[in-house]
Protein backbone atom coordinates (compact mmCIF):
# COMPACT_ATOMS: atom_id res chain seq x y z
CA UNK A 1 0.00 0.00 0.00
CA UNK A 2 1.53 3.33 -0.99
CA UNK A 3 1.29 6.10 1.53
CA UNK A 4 -0.89 8.26 -0.67
CA UNK A 5 -3.61 5.60 -0.66
CA UNK A 6 -3.15 5.24 3.06
CA UNK A 7 -3.33 9.01 3.53
CA UNK A 8 -6.64 9.00 1.67
CA UNK A 9 -7.92 6.29 3.98
CA UNK A 10 -6.83 8.27 7.02
CA UNK A 11 -8.60 11.31 5.58
CA UNK A 12 -11.77 9.27 5.16
CA UNK A 13 -11.54 7.79 8.63
CA UNK A 14 -10.96 11.20 10.18
CA UNK A 15 -14.31 12.18 8.72
CA UNK A 16 -15.80 9.06 10.33
CA UNK A 17 -16.39 7.45 6.93
CA UNK A 18 -16.14 3.71 6.56
CA UNK A 19 -13.44 2.00 4.55
CA UNK A 20 -14.49 -0.71 2.14
CA UNK A 21 -14.01 -4.34 3.17
CA UNK A 22 -11.11 -4.60 0.74
CA UNK A 23 -9.46 -1.52 2.13
CA UNK A 24 -9.81 -2.95 5.64
CA UNK A 25 -8.21 -6.17 4.52
CA UNK A 26 -5.29 -4.32 2.92
CA UNK A 27 -4.83 -2.19 6.00
CA UNK A 28 -4.86 -5.25 8.27
CA UNK A 29 -2.31 -7.07 6.10
CA UNK A 30 0.03 -4.13 6.27
CA UNK A 31 -0.55 -3.79 10.03
CA UNK A 32 0.16 -7.48 10.51
CA UNK A 33 3.65 -7.08 9.00
CA UNK A 34 4.43 -4.22 11.34
CA UNK A 35 2.95 -5.74 14.49
CA UNK A 36 4.62 -9.11 13.97
CA UNK A 37 7.96 -7.31 14.28
CA UNK A 38 6.98 -5.71 17.57
CA UNK A 39 7.83 -7.25 20.88
CA UNK A 40 5.41 -8.19 23.67
CA UNK A 41 6.82 -5.28 25.61
CA UNK A 42 7.23 -2.45 23.18
CA UNK A 43 10.03 0.10 23.80
CA UNK A 44 8.85 3.68 23.54
CA UNK A 45 10.90 6.86 23.77
CA UNK A 46 9.76 10.05 25.45
CA UNK A 47 8.26 12.52 24.84
CA UNK A 48 5.07 10.51 24.53
CA UNK A 49 1.40 10.99 25.29
CA UNK A 50 -0.39 8.03 26.80
CA UNK A 51 -4.10 7.37 26.50
CA UNK A 52 -6.50 5.02 28.24
CA UNK A 53 -9.75 3.43 27.12
CA UNK A 54 -11.47 4.92 24.05
CA UNK A 55 -14.34 2.42 23.58
CA UNK A 56 -15.51 3.43 20.13
CA UNK A 57 -16.20 7.05 21.08
CA UNK A 58 -14.88 8.35 17.78
CA UNK A 59 -15.84 12.00 18.13
CA UNK A 60 -14.33 12.08 21.58
CA UNK A 61 -11.13 10.60 20.16
CA UNK A 62 -11.02 13.61 17.85
CA UNK A 63 -11.32 15.82 20.94
CA UNK A 64 -8.37 13.89 22.34
CA UNK A 65 -6.30 14.78 19.27
CA UNK A 66 -7.35 18.43 19.62
CA UNK A 67 -6.00 18.47 23.16
CA UNK A 68 -2.99 16.22 22.64
CA UNK A 69 -1.96 17.23 19.14
CA UNK A 70 -2.21 15.46 15.83
CA UNK A 71 -0.49 12.31 14.73
CA UNK A 72 2.45 12.16 13.86
CA UNK A 73 3.42 15.48 15.49
CA UNK A 74 2.58 13.92 18.85
CA UNK A 75 3.98 10.51 19.75
CA UNK A 76 1.07 8.43 21.07
CA UNK A 77 0.75 5.32 23.18
CA UNK A 78 -2.76 3.88 23.45
CA UNK A 79 -3.26 1.37 26.24
CA UNK A 80 -6.09 -0.66 24.74
CA UNK A 81 -9.88 -0.93 24.81
CA UNK A 82 -10.33 0.82 21.49
CA UNK A 83 -13.60 -0.95 20.75
CA UNK A 84 -17.00 -1.88 22.27
CA UNK A 85 -19.58 0.24 24.08
CA UNK A 86 -19.41 3.33 21.85
CA UNK A 87 -21.11 3.72 18.50
CA UNK A 88 -18.01 3.95 16.30
CA UNK A 89 -15.70 1.11 17.26
CA UNK A 90 -14.99 0.32 13.60
CA UNK A 91 -13.92 3.84 12.66
CA UNK A 92 -12.03 4.32 15.93
CA UNK A 93 -9.95 1.16 15.70
CA UNK A 94 -9.27 1.48 11.98
CA UNK A 95 -8.18 5.11 12.36
CA UNK A 96 -5.71 4.17 15.10
CA UNK A 97 -4.55 1.20 13.06
CA UNK A 98 -4.12 3.36 9.94
CA UNK A 99 -2.02 5.80 11.99
CA UNK A 100 0.02 2.85 13.23
CA UNK A 101 0.68 1.66 9.68
CA UNK A 102 1.40 5.15 8.37
CA UNK A 103 3.58 6.25 11.31
CA UNK A 104 4.74 3.05 13.01
CA UNK A 105 7.32 4.83 15.15
CA UNK A 106 4.91 7.51 16.34
CA UNK A 107 2.03 5.33 17.45
CA UNK A 108 2.04 2.39 19.86
CA UNK A 109 -1.05 0.30 20.42
CA UNK A 110 -1.22 -2.21 23.23
CA UNK A 111 -3.97 -4.71 23.82
CA UNK A 112 -6.89 -4.22 26.18
CA UNK A 113 -9.25 -6.88 27.45
CA UNK A 114 -11.87 -5.75 24.95
CA UNK A 115 -9.57 -6.59 22.04
CA UNK A 116 -10.91 -10.13 22.14
CA UNK A 117 -13.30 -12.25 20.07
CA UNK A 118 -15.35 -13.29 23.04
CA UNK A 119 -15.77 -9.85 24.61
CA UNK A 120 -16.50 -8.00 21.36
CA UNK A 121 -19.38 -10.37 20.64
CA UNK A 122 -21.09 -9.31 23.82
CA UNK A 123 -20.22 -5.62 24.15
CA UNK A 124 -20.90 -4.20 20.71
CA UNK A 125 -18.02 -4.35 18.22
CA UNK A 126 -19.17 -7.52 16.49
CA UNK A 127 -22.71 -6.19 16.06
CA UNK A 128 -21.44 -2.87 14.82
CA UNK A 129 -19.40 -4.66 12.12
CA UNK A 130 -22.43 -6.71 11.11
CA UNK A 131 -24.60 -3.61 11.00
CA UNK A 132 -22.16 -1.51 9.02
CA UNK A 133 -20.82 -4.17 6.63
CA UNK A 134 -23.49 -6.84 6.65
CA UNK A 135 -20.86 -9.51 7.24
CA UNK A 136 -18.36 -10.46 9.89
CA UNK A 137 -15.29 -10.14 7.64
CA UNK A 138 -14.14 -6.82 9.08
CA UNK A 139 -14.61 -8.12 12.61
CA UNK A 140 -12.58 -11.24 11.75
CA UNK A 141 -9.79 -9.16 10.25
CA UNK A 142 -9.71 -6.85 13.26
CA UNK A 143 -9.66 -9.77 15.70
CA UNK A 144 -6.64 -11.28 13.98
CA UNK A 145 -4.94 -7.91 14.47
CA UNK A 146 -5.95 -7.85 18.15
CA UNK A 147 -3.99 -11.09 18.62
CA UNK A 148 -0.84 -9.34 17.43
CA UNK A 149 -0.99 -6.24 19.63
CA UNK A 150 1.77 -5.82 22.20
CA UNK A 151 0.89 -6.62 25.80
CA UNK A 152 2.79 -3.78 27.43
CA UNK A 153 5.18 -0.92 26.73
CA UNK A 154 8.04 0.67 28.59
CA UNK A 155 8.88 4.35 28.18
CA UNK A 156 12.60 5.20 28.45
CA UNK A 157 13.16 2.03 30.53
CA UNK A 158 11.33 3.80 33.38
CA UNK A 159 7.55 3.80 32.94
CA UNK A 160 5.70 0.50 32.60
CA UNK A 161 2.46 0.78 30.63
CA UNK A 162 -0.17 -1.94 30.48
CA UNK A 163 -3.93 -2.10 30.09
CA UNK A 164 -4.91 -3.79 33.37
CA UNK A 165 -1.98 -4.28 35.69
CA UNK A 166 0.45 -6.73 37.22
CA UNK A 167 0.40 -10.51 37.52
CA UNK A 168 1.71 -12.72 40.32
CA UNK A 169 3.35 -14.80 37.58
CA UNK A 170 5.45 -11.83 36.49
CA UNK A 171 8.21 -10.52 38.69
CA UNK A 172 10.53 -9.47 35.88
CA UNK A 173 9.51 -7.72 32.70
CA UNK A 174 11.51 -10.30 30.75
CA UNK A 175 8.95 -12.91 31.73
CA UNK A 176 6.38 -11.02 29.68
CA UNK A 177 8.63 -11.27 26.66
CA UNK A 178 8.37 -15.06 26.70
CA UNK A 179 4.56 -15.14 26.40
CA UNK A 180 3.19 -16.34 23.06
CA UNK A 181 0.83 -13.41 22.61
CA UNK A 182 -0.58 -14.37 19.23
CA UNK A 183 -3.82 -15.83 20.59
CA UNK A 184 -7.23 -15.00 21.98
CA UNK A 185 -6.91 -13.57 25.50
CA UNK A 186 -6.84 -16.63 27.78
CA UNK A 187 -8.99 -16.91 30.91
CA UNK A 188 -6.04 -17.51 33.17
CA UNK A 189 -2.33 -16.82 33.44
CA UNK A 190 0.02 -13.91 32.99
CA UNK A 191 -1.36 -12.64 29.69
CA UNK A 192 -4.85 -12.55 31.15
CA UNK A 193 -3.70 -10.74 34.30
CA UNK A 194 -1.86 -8.01 32.39
CA UNK A 195 -5.10 -7.14 30.63
CA UNK A 196 -7.48 -7.56 33.54
CA UNK A 197 -6.02 -6.95 36.99
CA UNK A 198 -6.78 -3.88 39.10
CA UNK A 199 -4.87 -1.95 41.76
CA UNK A 200 -6.53 -1.96 45.17
CA UNK A 201 -5.80 -0.45 48.57
CA UNK A 202 -4.37 -3.66 49.97
CA UNK A 203 -0.82 -4.59 50.86
CA UNK A 204 -0.05 -7.48 48.57
CA UNK A 205 -2.11 -9.67 46.26
CA UNK A 206 -5.80 -10.34 46.46
CA UNK A 207 -8.40 -12.15 44.44
CA UNK A 208 -11.54 -10.48 43.25
CA UNK A 209 -14.70 -11.72 45.00
CA UNK A 210 -15.76 -12.93 41.52
CA UNK A 211 -13.41 -15.84 41.99
CA UNK A 212 -11.23 -14.79 39.05
CA UNK A 213 -9.02 -11.75 38.54
CA UNK A 214 -6.20 -10.41 40.69
CA UNK A 215 -6.04 -7.25 42.73
CA UNK A 216 -2.58 -5.83 43.41
CA UNK A 217 -1.57 -3.61 46.29
CA UNK A 218 1.14 -1.10 47.08
CA UNK A 219 3.84 -3.58 48.12
CA UNK A 220 3.37 -5.49 44.89
CA UNK A 221 3.87 -2.31 42.89
CA UNK A 222 6.92 -1.25 44.90
CA UNK A 223 8.54 -4.67 44.52
CA UNK A 224 7.86 -4.81 40.80
CA UNK A 225 9.26 -1.33 40.27
CA UNK A 226 12.33 -2.12 42.38
CA UNK A 227 13.16 -5.43 40.63
CA UNK A 228 12.80 -3.89 37.21
CA UNK A 229 14.40 -0.54 37.97
CA UNK A 230 11.22 1.28 37.02
CA UNK A 231 9.68 4.47 38.28
CA UNK A 232 5.96 4.05 37.74
CA UNK A 233 3.11 1.98 36.34
CA UNK A 234 0.58 3.59 34.01
CA UNK A 235 -2.57 1.66 33.21
CA UNK A 236 -6.14 2.14 32.01
CA UNK A 237 -9.09 -0.28 32.39
CA UNK A 238 -11.09 1.52 35.10
CA UNK A 239 -13.52 4.40 34.69
CA UNK A 240 -12.56 7.47 36.71
CA UNK A 241 -14.83 10.51 36.97
CA UNK A 242 -11.80 12.86 37.06
CA UNK A 243 -10.11 11.24 34.01
CA UNK A 244 -7.14 9.88 35.98
CA UNK A 245 -6.38 8.55 39.41
CA UNK A 246 -3.00 8.32 41.14
CA UNK A 247 -2.49 5.61 43.74
CA UNK A 248 0.28 4.32 45.99
CA UNK A 249 2.01 7.65 46.41
CA UNK A 250 1.95 8.34 42.70
CA UNK A 251 3.58 5.04 41.70
CA UNK A 252 0.52 3.81 39.83
CA UNK A 253 -1.83 5.84 37.71
CA UNK A 254 -5.08 4.97 35.96
CA UNK A 255 -5.64 6.99 32.79
CA UNK A 256 -9.15 7.07 31.33
CA UNK A 257 -9.74 8.65 27.90
CA UNK A 258 -13.44 8.13 27.18
CA UNK A 259 -15.30 11.28 28.28
CA UNK A 260 -18.97 10.91 29.21
CA UNK A 261 -18.44 7.15 28.99
CA UNK A 262 -21.25 5.32 27.22
CA UNK A 263 -22.64 8.79 26.47
CA UNK A 264 -24.11 9.01 29.95
CA UNK A 265 -21.58 8.84 32.80
CA UNK A 266 -20.80 12.56 32.83
CA UNK A 267 -17.08 11.98 33.50
CA UNK A 268 -14.17 13.92 32.01
CA UNK A 269 -11.29 12.14 30.27
CA UNK A 270 -7.55 12.63 30.36
CA UNK A 271 -4.32 11.89 28.58
CA UNK A 272 -0.92 11.85 30.22
CA UNK A 273 2.03 13.58 28.58
CA UNK A 274 5.54 12.57 29.54
CA UNK A 275 8.14 15.10 28.37
CA UNK A 276 11.74 14.14 27.59
CA UNK A 277 12.54 14.29 31.32
CA UNK A 278 9.49 12.12 32.06
CA UNK A 279 7.80 15.02 33.77
CA UNK A 280 4.05 14.28 33.83
CA UNK A 281 1.31 16.53 32.61
CA UNK A 282 -2.30 15.42 32.68
CA UNK A 283 -4.52 17.02 30.09
CA UNK A 284 -8.24 16.87 30.75
CA UNK A 285 -10.85 16.94 28.03
CA UNK A 286 -14.59 16.66 27.74
CA UNK A 287 -16.93 14.92 25.34
CA UNK A 288 -17.40 16.34 21.86
CA UNK A 289 -20.19 18.91 21.64
CA UNK A 290 -23.47 17.22 20.77
CA UNK A 291 -23.70 18.83 17.34
CA UNK A 292 -20.63 17.03 16.06
CA UNK A 293 -21.46 13.75 17.66
CA UNK A 294 -23.92 12.70 15.08
CA UNK A 295 -26.18 10.91 17.49
CA UNK A 296 -29.32 12.11 19.08
CA UNK A 297 -29.04 12.53 22.82
CA UNK A 298 -32.55 13.73 23.40
CA UNK A 299 -34.43 12.42 26.37
CA UNK A 300 -35.54 8.84 26.12
CA UNK A 301 -38.75 8.27 24.22
CA UNK A 302 -41.75 7.62 26.43
CA UNK A 303 -43.18 4.13 26.40
CA UNK A 304 -46.09 2.38 28.04
CA UNK A 305 -43.93 0.00 30.05
CA UNK A 306 -45.60 -2.36 32.49
CA UNK B 1 -61.79 14.51 39.64
CA UNK B 2 -60.40 17.89 38.69
CA UNK B 3 -56.79 17.36 37.87
CA UNK B 4 -54.25 20.02 37.19
CA UNK B 5 -50.58 19.40 36.84
CA UNK B 6 -47.45 21.43 36.51
CA UNK B 7 -44.15 20.23 35.14
CA UNK B 8 -40.83 21.62 36.25
CA UNK B 9 -37.27 21.21 35.09
CA UNK B 10 -33.81 22.39 36.10
CA UNK B 11 -30.28 21.56 35.03
CA UNK B 12 -30.24 17.99 36.36
CA UNK B 13 -33.80 17.07 37.08
CA UNK B 14 -37.30 16.83 35.72
CA UNK B 15 -40.49 16.71 37.68
CA UNK B 16 -44.21 17.05 37.83
CA UNK B 17 -46.72 18.15 40.46
CA UNK B 18 -50.06 16.46 40.15
CA UNK B 19 -52.98 15.83 42.48
CA UNK B 20 -51.21 16.07 45.89
CA UNK B 21 -48.14 14.35 44.51
CA UNK B 22 -44.73 15.68 43.52
CA UNK B 23 -42.41 13.60 41.39
CA UNK B 24 -38.78 14.49 40.77
CA UNK B 25 -36.25 12.51 38.76
CA UNK B 26 -32.64 13.64 38.98
CA UNK B 27 -29.80 12.70 36.61
CA UNK B 28 -26.27 13.40 37.85
CA UNK B 29 -22.86 12.20 36.64
CA UNK B 30 -21.14 9.23 38.26
CA UNK B 31 -19.54 9.86 41.66
CA UNK B 32 -16.08 11.41 41.95
CA UNK B 33 -13.16 9.30 43.20
CA UNK B 34 -13.33 10.77 46.76
CA UNK B 35 -17.10 10.19 46.86
CA UNK B 36 -16.56 6.60 45.73
CA UNK B 37 -13.89 6.06 48.41
CA UNK B 38 -16.23 7.41 51.10
CA UNK B 39 -19.17 5.32 49.96
CA UNK B 40 -17.01 2.22 49.65
CA UNK B 41 -15.75 2.71 53.18
CA UNK B 42 -19.26 3.31 54.50
CA UNK B 43 -20.75 0.27 52.81
CA UNK B 44 -17.76 -2.05 53.09
CA UNK B 45 -17.98 -3.21 49.49
CA UNK B 46 -16.41 -2.26 46.19
CA UNK B 47 -18.66 0.21 44.38
CA UNK B 48 -20.10 -0.60 40.91
CA UNK B 49 -18.15 0.80 37.98
CA UNK B 50 -20.89 3.21 36.98
CA UNK B 51 -22.29 4.61 40.18
CA UNK B 52 -24.86 7.34 39.79
CA UNK B 53 -24.87 7.98 43.53
CA UNK B 54 -26.28 11.50 43.27
CA UNK B 55 -29.10 10.57 40.93
CA UNK B 56 -32.48 9.70 42.39
CA UNK B 57 -36.20 9.45 41.93
CA UNK B 58 -38.44 10.81 44.64
CA UNK B 59 -42.22 10.89 44.91
CA UNK B 60 -43.89 12.85 47.70
CA UNK B 61 -47.45 12.90 48.95
CA UNK B 62 -47.92 16.47 50.15
CA UNK B 63 -50.83 15.97 52.56
CA UNK B 64 -49.34 13.04 54.50
CA UNK B 65 -45.68 14.01 54.33
CA UNK B 66 -44.93 10.57 52.90
CA UNK B 67 -42.02 10.41 50.52
CA UNK B 68 -40.42 7.56 48.69
CA UNK B 69 -37.09 7.65 46.95
CA UNK B 70 -34.95 5.36 44.88
CA UNK B 71 -31.21 5.77 45.49
CA UNK B 72 -28.15 3.73 44.60
CA UNK B 73 -26.48 4.13 48.00
CA UNK B 74 -29.51 2.74 49.86
CA UNK B 75 -29.74 -0.11 47.36
CA UNK B 76 -26.08 -1.05 47.80
CA UNK B 77 -26.46 -1.13 51.60
CA UNK B 78 -28.48 -4.32 51.10
CA UNK B 79 -25.80 -6.16 49.13
CA UNK B 80 -24.62 -9.16 51.16
CA UNK B 81 -21.14 -8.92 52.62
CA UNK B 82 -18.88 -9.80 55.52
CA UNK B 83 -16.02 -12.14 56.37
CA UNK B 84 -18.31 -15.14 56.71
CA UNK B 85 -19.97 -14.43 53.41
CA UNK B 86 -19.32 -17.02 50.73
CA UNK B 87 -20.30 -16.17 47.19
CA UNK B 88 -22.83 -18.55 45.78
CA UNK B 89 -22.11 -17.31 42.29
CA UNK B 90 -18.72 -17.60 40.63
CA UNK B 91 -17.71 -16.76 37.11
CA UNK B 92 -17.09 -19.76 34.87
CA UNK B 93 -13.36 -19.08 34.75
CA UNK B 94 -13.08 -19.37 38.53
CA UNK B 95 -12.81 -23.15 38.56
CA UNK B 96 -9.78 -23.12 36.28
CA UNK B 97 -8.53 -20.21 38.28
CA UNK B 98 -8.87 -21.89 41.62
CA UNK B 99 -6.90 -24.90 40.41
CA UNK B 100 -3.94 -22.98 39.03
CA UNK B 101 -3.92 -20.47 41.83
CA UNK B 102 -3.89 -23.13 44.53
CA UNK B 103 -1.06 -24.87 42.74
CA UNK B 104 1.03 -21.76 42.23
CA UNK B 105 -0.11 -19.04 44.61
CA UNK B 106 -1.81 -20.73 47.57
CA UNK B 107 -1.36 -17.67 49.82
CA UNK B 108 -3.45 -15.29 47.79
CA UNK B 109 -6.91 -14.91 49.26
CA UNK B 110 -10.18 -13.36 48.23
CA UNK B 111 -10.25 -9.77 49.42
CA UNK B 112 -13.24 -8.41 51.27
CA UNK B 113 -15.86 -10.97 50.30
CA UNK B 114 -19.18 -9.51 49.25
CA UNK B 115 -21.85 -10.34 46.73
CA UNK B 116 -19.96 -9.09 43.67
CA UNK B 117 -23.13 -9.40 41.57
CA UNK B 118 -24.52 -6.45 43.59
CA UNK B 119 -27.81 -8.36 43.93
CA UNK B 120 -30.01 -6.15 46.07
CA UNK B 121 -33.54 -6.75 47.39
CA UNK B 122 -33.87 -2.96 47.64
CA UNK B 123 -37.43 -1.78 47.09
CA UNK B 124 -37.05 1.94 47.72
CA UNK B 125 -36.55 4.20 50.72
CA UNK B 126 -39.83 5.24 52.37
CA UNK B 127 -40.17 8.15 54.81
CA UNK B 128 -43.09 8.63 57.27
CA UNK B 129 -45.32 5.74 56.27
CA UNK B 130 -44.58 2.13 55.53
CA UNK B 131 -46.23 -0.54 53.47
CA UNK B 132 -48.68 -3.16 54.73
CA UNK B 133 -49.31 -6.55 53.22
CA UNK B 134 -52.32 -6.67 50.96
CA UNK B 135 -54.30 -9.03 48.80
CA UNK B 136 -54.84 -6.21 46.33
CA UNK B 137 -52.67 -6.11 43.29
CA UNK B 138 -51.72 -3.51 40.71
CA UNK B 139 -54.52 -2.89 38.23
CA UNK B 140 -52.72 -3.74 35.00
CA UNK B 141 -55.90 -3.43 32.96
CA UNK B 142 -55.96 0.23 33.87
CA UNK B 143 -52.28 0.59 33.02
CA UNK B 144 -52.83 -0.88 29.60
CA UNK B 145 -55.10 1.99 28.61
CA UNK B 146 -53.05 4.28 26.41
CA UNK B 147 -53.74 7.47 28.30
CA UNK B 148 -51.66 10.56 27.53
CA UNK B 149 -48.30 10.40 29.31
CA UNK B 150 -47.97 13.65 31.21
CA UNK B 151 -44.49 12.74 32.37
CA UNK B 152 -41.98 10.02 31.49
CA UNK B 153 -38.40 9.37 32.49
CA UNK B 154 -35.92 6.57 32.85
CA UNK B 155 -32.60 6.49 34.62
CA UNK B 156 -29.80 4.25 35.80
CA UNK B 157 -28.77 4.16 39.46
CA UNK B 158 -25.83 1.82 39.03
CA UNK B 159 -24.38 -0.48 36.43
CA UNK B 160 -21.38 -2.79 36.40
CA UNK B 161 -20.13 -5.16 33.73
CA UNK B 162 -18.75 -7.51 36.40
CA UNK B 163 -15.31 -7.35 34.85
CA UNK B 164 -16.83 -8.22 31.48
CA UNK B 165 -18.48 -11.27 32.93
CA UNK B 166 -21.98 -9.94 32.39
CA UNK B 167 -24.02 -7.07 33.66
CA UNK B 168 -25.56 -5.92 36.92
CA UNK B 169 -27.75 -2.85 36.90
CA UNK B 170 -30.39 -1.01 38.86
CA UNK B 171 -32.62 1.21 36.75
CA UNK B 172 -36.00 2.84 36.96
CA UNK B 173 -38.74 4.05 34.65
CA UNK B 174 -41.61 6.30 35.59
CA UNK B 175 -44.75 7.43 33.80
CA UNK B 176 -47.44 9.75 35.06
CA UNK B 177 -50.95 9.73 33.63
CA UNK B 178 -54.16 11.52 34.56
CA UNK B 179 -55.18 8.50 36.60
CA UNK B 180 -51.98 7.67 38.42
CA UNK B 181 -48.23 7.28 38.72
CA UNK B 182 -46.48 4.08 37.67
CA UNK B 183 -42.87 3.24 38.47
CA UNK B 184 -40.77 0.20 37.62
CA UNK B 185 -37.45 -0.25 39.37
CA UNK B 186 -35.45 -3.19 38.07
CA UNK B 187 -32.42 -5.03 39.32
CA UNK B 188 -31.07 -6.93 36.31
CA UNK B 189 -28.25 -9.45 36.52
CA UNK B 190 -26.54 -11.47 33.83
CA UNK B 191 -23.57 -13.61 34.72
CA UNK B 192 -22.30 -15.06 31.46
CA UNK B 193 -22.47 -18.82 31.42
CA UNK B 194 -24.21 -18.89 34.81
CA UNK B 195 -27.56 -17.15 35.30
CA UNK B 196 -30.00 -14.29 34.84
CA UNK B 197 -31.90 -12.48 37.58
CA UNK B 198 -34.65 -9.92 37.25
CA UNK B 199 -35.88 -8.49 40.53
CA UNK B 200 -38.62 -5.98 39.77
CA UNK B 201 -40.35 -3.55 42.08
CA UNK B 202 -43.45 -1.85 40.66
CA UNK B 203 -45.29 1.04 42.29
CA UNK B 204 -48.68 2.25 41.28
CA UNK B 205 -50.28 5.31 42.78
CA UNK B 206 -53.95 5.18 41.89
CA UNK B 207 -55.37 8.70 42.13
CA UNK B 208 -58.89 7.33 42.21
CA UNK B 209 -58.56 4.92 45.14
CA UNK B 210 -55.79 7.02 46.74
CA UNK B 211 -53.59 4.03 47.31
CA UNK B 212 -50.02 3.13 46.51
CA UNK B 213 -49.48 -0.52 45.73
CA UNK B 214 -45.99 -1.97 45.61
CA UNK B 215 -45.43 -5.27 43.84
CA UNK B 216 -42.13 -7.08 44.13
CA UNK B 217 -41.28 -10.03 41.94
CA UNK B 218 -38.17 -12.11 41.55
CA UNK B 219 -37.16 -14.25 38.63
CA UNK B 220 -34.04 -16.31 38.12
CA UNK B 221 -33.07 -18.64 35.30
CA UNK B 222 -29.94 -20.42 34.24
CA UNK B 223 -27.90 -18.96 31.43
CA UNK B 224 -28.51 -21.98 29.21
CA UNK B 225 -32.26 -21.67 29.47
CA UNK B 226 -32.25 -18.24 27.80
CA UNK B 227 -31.52 -18.90 24.15
CA UNK B 228 -30.71 -15.72 22.30
CA UNK B 229 -28.37 -13.61 20.27
CA UNK B 230 -25.53 -12.51 22.54
CA UNK B 231 -26.11 -8.86 21.70
CA UNK B 232 -29.67 -8.95 23.04
CA UNK B 233 -28.62 -10.17 26.45
CA UNK B 234 -28.03 -6.64 27.76
CA UNK B 235 -31.68 -5.82 27.16
CA UNK B 236 -33.60 -6.73 30.30
CA UNK B 237 -37.02 -6.38 28.64
CA UNK B 238 -35.94 -8.85 25.99
CA UNK B 239 -34.57 -11.30 28.56
CA UNK B 240 -37.73 -10.95 30.63
CA UNK B 241 -39.73 -11.98 27.56
CA UNK B 242 -37.74 -15.23 27.43
CA UNK B 243 -38.19 -16.01 31.12
CA UNK B 244 -41.03 -17.90 32.74
CA UNK B 245 -43.95 -15.44 32.91
CA UNK B 246 -44.77 -16.72 36.40
CA UNK B 247 -42.29 -15.13 38.83
CA UNK B 248 -40.45 -17.19 41.46
CA UNK B 249 -41.80 -14.92 44.18
CA UNK B 250 -44.38 -12.16 44.28
CA UNK B 251 -45.28 -9.83 47.12
CA UNK B 252 -47.91 -7.07 47.20
CA UNK B 253 -48.01 -4.26 49.74
CA UNK B 254 -50.13 -1.16 50.09
CA UNK B 255 -50.31 2.32 51.60
CA UNK B 256 -53.73 3.93 51.84
CA UNK B 257 -53.75 7.71 51.54
CA UNK B 258 -57.51 8.18 51.55
CA UNK B 259 -57.61 9.29 55.23
CA UNK B 260 -55.28 12.24 54.62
Amino acid sequence: MVSSALDKQIEKLLKCELLSENEVQDLCEKAREILLEESNVQRVDSPVTICGDIHGQFFDLKELFKVGGNCPETNYLFMGDFVDRGLYSVETFLLLLAFKVRYPDRVTLIRGNHESRQITQVYGFYDECMRKYGSSEVWRNCCSIFDLLSLAAIIDDRIFCVHGGLSPYITHVDQIRTIDRNQEVPHEGAMCDLLWSDPEDIENWGISPRGAGYLFGENVVNTFLYYNDLQMIARAHQLVMEGYKLMFGGKCVTVWSAPNYCYRCGNVASILEFDEYLKQEYKIFEAAPQGTRNISQQKSLPDYFL
Amino acid sequence: MDLTYKKFEDKDSYGIMINDWVVQSCHKPILTAPEIDDLSEELGIRIPEMIFGNSFLVIKHIKSGFSYSLRASDALKLVKKGMGYVNEIKVPASELWEKTRLAKNPDIKVINPFDWTFSTPYAGSPVMLDFKKTHFSIDYAKLQVLEPLLFFDKNTLFEDDLGDNGCSSLTYKIRVMNTGIFILMRFFLRVDGVLFRIWDTRFYVDFNSETLIRERTTREETYESIKSDLSMLNNSDYVLGLMDPIPDTIKNEIIDFSSF
